[in-house]
C-alpha cells in the first residue's frame, strides 16, 4: 500500500510505471484499442471469405477459424472488458467519487502491466507453430484441445495461459475499483448520489471479481486435460482413428463453467454501457435522469440476475426440460429491468433540451441498437424458438448489436464525451459525425440483414457454403453486400483513430467543462486534471449528478460540488 | 475532515481490510466453483476414490499453527509487545512447513503411480492442493513486504485465516463427499 502523491518526475514514473489513474486509464486504452484493431482486422478476413468465397487464396479454413476465435476473443475480453473497466473505470472512478487516486496505486499499476502480458501471450499465439486456436471463442472441449483443430498444440495453450493471466489482472484492479468506490469517496458522495457511469461499472467490477473465477476453474482444468493428460472435461474418444487415454470426462461441465463466466460477462461489458449512456444522455439533453433510483436497482437487479441465465448458452445442449424452462424463464425475466433502463432513458429524452452532439449521436445510436439487439434475445430466451435458431445467423446478429456494436458505439460516445477533459483539446467534430454515421449506419447494413440469413437457416461458424440446396443465391449476394458494409465500417474507423491522434495534438483547446456536465469530473481545477485531481482540497458533494435545468437559475445545470447556497449567476 | 486531507494520506487500515474481505471472497467463489466441478465430475462413472495421504494431517496442523502465530503478532505487534518477532517467525516457519507437507504428500502420491492423468479425484487432488499452495505462497510474498506494522500484520493475518478455512473446506470434502452425498443434495439418488 504504498500511497505516497508526490507527483512524480521522471519520465519513466510519469509516463511508464506511473501510479497515477488517469495515466494507468489511458494504457488500459490505448492497449485495449489496438488490439481490437486486431480484432476487427480478423472480422474482415472471415467476411472477406463469407462475401466472395474462394476469391482469397490466403484466408483457408484454418484462418478463418482462427480469425473466428480470436475475434470474439479478442472484442470480449480484451477489448470490451479491459476498456470498460481498466479504461472508463480507471479515469472516471476517482474523478466521478471525488477521490484522489484509486486506493491502491501500485496495484492499479501491476494491474495494467499484467493485462498488457496476457495481451502479448494472446498475440504470441500468432506466431507460434500450428498458429493462434482455432476452436471458437467458447474453445468447447473435446476439440479445443484435439488434432484438426487450429492451434490445437501451441495456440490453445497460450490461449488459455493469456486468459489466466488476464484474470489475475482483472481481479488486481476489481478489487481496487470496488474497494475505491465504498472507501474513498469525497464527503457528501452517498452511494445514490453517485452518477449512473459509476454505478454501473461498480456493479459490473463485481461481477467480473466473481464470474471471473469460473473461466479460471475452466481454463485451469482444460490445461489440466491437455497438458496432464487428466480426464475432467475429456470422454473416451478416438481421434484421427487412434483412441486416446482419456475416458469418462465431461464437455458438458466445462459449459457450466465457461457460461456461469460467459454470462455475467456479457453484463460485465453491458452494465458500464448502460451507466455511460445515462450521463451521456441526461447530459446532452439537459435533463435530469429519469427515474434514478430505479436505474441504480435494475443495475443491481440485472447484476444479480445475470448469474441465473447461464444454461440459456446451453438449450441445444440436450438439458432436462425443467432446466431449460428455469433457464428461460430467468432469460426473459432479466428483459424487465432492462427494458425499465430503455423505458428511463426513452423518457430522459422525452421534452428535454436535446444536443445532438457527437457524443449525444453514440448514445442515441447505443438506444437503437440495444433496443433491436436485445428484443431478438426475446425471442431466443425461449427454449422452443432457440432451438432452431440457435446455430444460425439469427445468433450472430442477436448478439453482435445488443453486446458487440452497443456497447463499442457507448465507448465511442464515452471517448468523445471525456476527451476534452483528458486531453484538454475537442476532438473534430465533422469527422466524428462522419464516424459516427458510417459506424452507425454500416453495422445496421451488417447486422439486421443477418436475421434474414438466420430464418433460411444458414448455419454460422461455417467456412464454406457450397452445394448446400436449401441456401439460395440471394443469399449469397446478401453475404457480399454485408461484407462490403463491415469493410466500409472498418475504414471508418480510421477516421476516429485520425481524429484521436490529430486532436489530441492539434484539437481545438477545451473549457474545463464544455458540455456543461454536473457531474465532479468536469469540475477539477485544471484540465486535464493534475496529480491528486484536485489542487488542495477535495470537492465536498451537495446533490445528486442529475441537476439540470433547474427553475429559477441562469445556468442550466448545478454541479455536485456547487455550495447550496451559491448565488445565481 | 475529509475535506481538507492532504495529498500524502495513506489508504485507511479500514480500506485495505475491506480490499482484503473482498479478496478472501474472490478465493472463496474460485475453490466453491473448483469444488462445484469436483461434486460434478465425481457422479461420472469412472470416479475412483482417492485413498488421501496421511501427510495432509501434518499439513492441516502446520496452517493452523502458522495461522495463530500470524493472529499473535499481529495482537503482540499492535499492543507495541517484544514476542511479535518470534511469533512472525514461526508463521513463516509454519507456512514453510505447510508447503512442504504438500509437497510431501505430493510425492508420496507420484511415488504410489497415482499421476494426476491416473483418475480424475487424483488429477482434482493436484488441482485443489496446487491452486490453494499459490495462494499460501502469495500470501508468504505479502508477508515478507509487510514488515512488522501491526495493521499490516493484522491483514495477512486475516488472509490465512481465510486460506485455513478454504483448506478445511477442501480437505473435508476430499476426505467425505461422495458420489451417494452428491446424489442424494441433487435429489436424483
Amino acid at each position: 500500500m504504498h500511497d505516497s502523491h508526490d507527483a512524480p518526475h521522471g519520465f519513466w514514473t510519469r509516463y511508464v510505471f506511473s501510479q497515477d489513474h488517469k495515466v494507468i486509464a489511458i494504457q488500459y486504452t490505448v492497449t485495449a484499442l489496438a488490439v481490437g484493431l486486431v480484432g476487427l482486422v480478423l472480422s474482415n478476413l472471415m467476411r472477406l471469405q463469407l462475401g466472395f468465397p474462394g476469391h482469397f487464396d490466403f484466408i483457408d479454413a484454418n484462418r478463418y477459424y482462427q480469425s473466428l476465435t480470436q475475434h470474439g476473443m479478442i472484442m470480449v475480453v480484451y477489448l470490451l472488458t479491459a476498456i470498460l473497466l481498466g479504461g472508463f473505470g480507471n479515469y472516471l472512478i476517482p474523478l466521478m467519487i471525488g477521490a484522489r487516486d484509486m486506493v491502491f496505486p501500485f496495484l492499479n499499476m501491476l494491474s495494467y502491466w499484467v493485462y498488457l502480458v496476457a495481451v502479448l501471450v494472446l498475440l504470441a499465439s500468432f506466431v507460434v507453430p500450428g498458429g493462434p486456436t482455432g476452436a471458437g471463442w467458447t474453445l468447447y472441449p473435446p476439440q479445443s484441445i484435439l488434432p484438426g483443430t487450429p492451434g490445437a498444440d501451441w495456440g490453445i495453450i497460450l490461449m488459455l495461459v493469456s486468459l489466466l493471466i488476464f484474470i489475475v489482472a482483472a481481479t488486481m484492479g476489481g478489487l481496487n475499483y470496488v474497494t475505491t468506490v465504498l472507501q474513498a469517496r469525497a464527503e457528501g458522495m452517498t452511494l445514490f448520489r453517485l452518477p449512473l457511469t459509476v454505478w454501473g461499472i461498480f456493479m459490473a467490477t463485481i461481477l467480473a471479481l466473481f464470474a471471473f473465477p469460473a473461466l479460471f476453474v475452466s481454463g485451469v482444468m482444460l490445461l489440466f486435460d491437455k497438458v496432464l493428460g487428466t480426464s475432467f472435461f475429456m470422454p473416451a474418444i478416438v481421434s484421427m482413428g487412434q483412441p486416446l487415454a482419456y475416458e469418462g470426462g465431461s464437455p458438458l461441465l466445462f459449459q457450466h463453467l465457461f457460461w456461469f463466466f460467459g454470462h455475467p460477462e456479457v453484463y460485465i461489458v453491458a452494465l458500464p454501457a448502460f451507466g455511460i449512456v445515462s450521463d451521456l444522455i441526461s447530459t446532452h439533453a439537459r435533463k435530469n435522469i429519469f427515474g434514478y433510483r430505479m436505474m441504480v436497482w435494475a443495475i443491481v437487479a440485472i447484476g444479480v440476475l445475470s448469474v441465473v441465465v447461464w444454461a440459456h448458452h446451453m438449450f441445444v445442449s440436450g438439458m432436462n426440460p425443467a432446466f431449460g424452462f428455469f433457464f428461460a424463464v430467468t432469460t426473459l425475466i432479466i428483459a424487465v429491468p432492462t427494458a425499465i433502463k430503455v423505458y428511463n432513458w426513452l423518457l430522459t429524452l422525452w421534452r428535454g433540451d436535446i444536443h445532438l452532439t457527437v457524443p449525444m449521436l453514440f448514445a442515441l445510436g447505443f438506444i437503437s441498437m440495444f433496443a433491436i439487439g436485445g428484443l431478438t434475445g426475446l425471442f431466443l430466451g425461449n427454449v422452443s424458438v432457440d432451438i432452431p435458431l440457435s446455430d444460425t445467423y439469427f445468433v450472430v446478429a442477436h448478439f453482435h448489436m445488443v453486446m458487440g456494436v452497443a456497447p463499442i458505439l457507448v465507448i465511442f460516445g464515452g471517448i468523445y464525451h471525456w476527451f476534452p477533459k483528458v486531453s484538454g483539446r475537442m476532438m473534430n467534430d465533422t469527422l466524428g459525425r462522419w464516424h459516427f454515421w458510417l459506424t452507425f449506419v454500416g453495422a445496421y447494413a451488417i447486422f439486421f440483414p443477418m436475421h434474414y440469413l438466420g430464418f433460411l437457416g444458414m448455419p454460422r461458424r461455417y467456412y464454406a457454403y457450397e452445394n448446400y440446396a436449401f441456401i439460395p443465391e440471394s443469399a449469397h449476394t446478401l453475404n457480399a453486400f454485408i461484407t462490403v458494409a463491415a469493410l466500409v465500417v472498418a475504414a471508418a474507423q480510421l477516421l476516429f483513430l485520425f481524429n484521436l491522434a490529430w486532436s489530441a495534438r492539434r484539437g481545438r483547446l477545451a473549457s474545463a467543462n464544455p458540455w456543461g456536465a454536473t457531474t465532479l469530473e468536469w469540475q477539477t481545477p485544471d484540465t486535464p486534471p493534475g496529480h491528486g485531481n484536485w489542487g488542495a482540497q477535495v470537492p465536498v458533494v451537495h446533490r445528486w449528478a442529475y441537476e439540470f435545468s433547474p427553475p429559477g437559475q441562469a445556468r442550466d445545470f448545478v454541479p455536485q460540488n456547487a455550495p447550496p447556497d451559491a448565488p445565481v449567476e | 475532515m475529509e475535506a481538507s486531507i492532504d495529498l500524502a494520506r495513506p489508504a485507511r487500515p479500514a480500506t485495505a481490510r475491506v480490499a482484503v474481505w473482498l479478496l478472501l471472497g474472490v478465493v472463496f467463489v474460485l475453490f466453491v466453483l473448483c469444488l462445484l466441478a469436483y461434486a460434478m465430475r465425481m457422479r461420472l462413472g469412472d470416479w475412483r476414490a482417492l485413498p488421501l495421504p496421511w501427510q495432509l494431517n501434518v499439513s492441516t496442523a502446520m496452517l493452523i499453527l502458522s495461522s495463530a502465530s500470524l493472529q499473535w503478532a499481529s495482537v503482540a505487534a499492535r499492543r507495541g509487545g517484544r514476542c511479535a518477532r518470534g511469533a512472525l517467525f514461526a508463521a513463516f516457519v509454519f507456512a514453510a512447513a505447510f508447503l512442504a507437507a504438500q509437497a510431501w504428500a505430493w510425492q508420496a502420491l507420484v511415488a504410489q503411480g497415482r499421476l494426476a492423468s491416473a483418475n480424475p479425484s487424483n488429477g482434482f487432488f493436484f488441482l485443489l492442493t496446487g491452486l490453494h499452495a499459490l495462494h499460501v505462497l502469495g500470501g508468504i510474498v505479502a508477508l515478507l513486504l509487510a514488515g512488522r506494522r501491526g495493521e499490516r500484520l493484522g491483514l495477512c493475518a486475516l488472509y490465512w485465516h481465510g486460506l485455513l478455512a478454504v483448506w478445511l473446506l477442501l480437505y473435508a470434502t476430499m476426505a467425505w463427499l461422495t458420489p451417494a452425498i452428491v446424489d442424494f443434495i441433487c435429489g436424483v439418488a
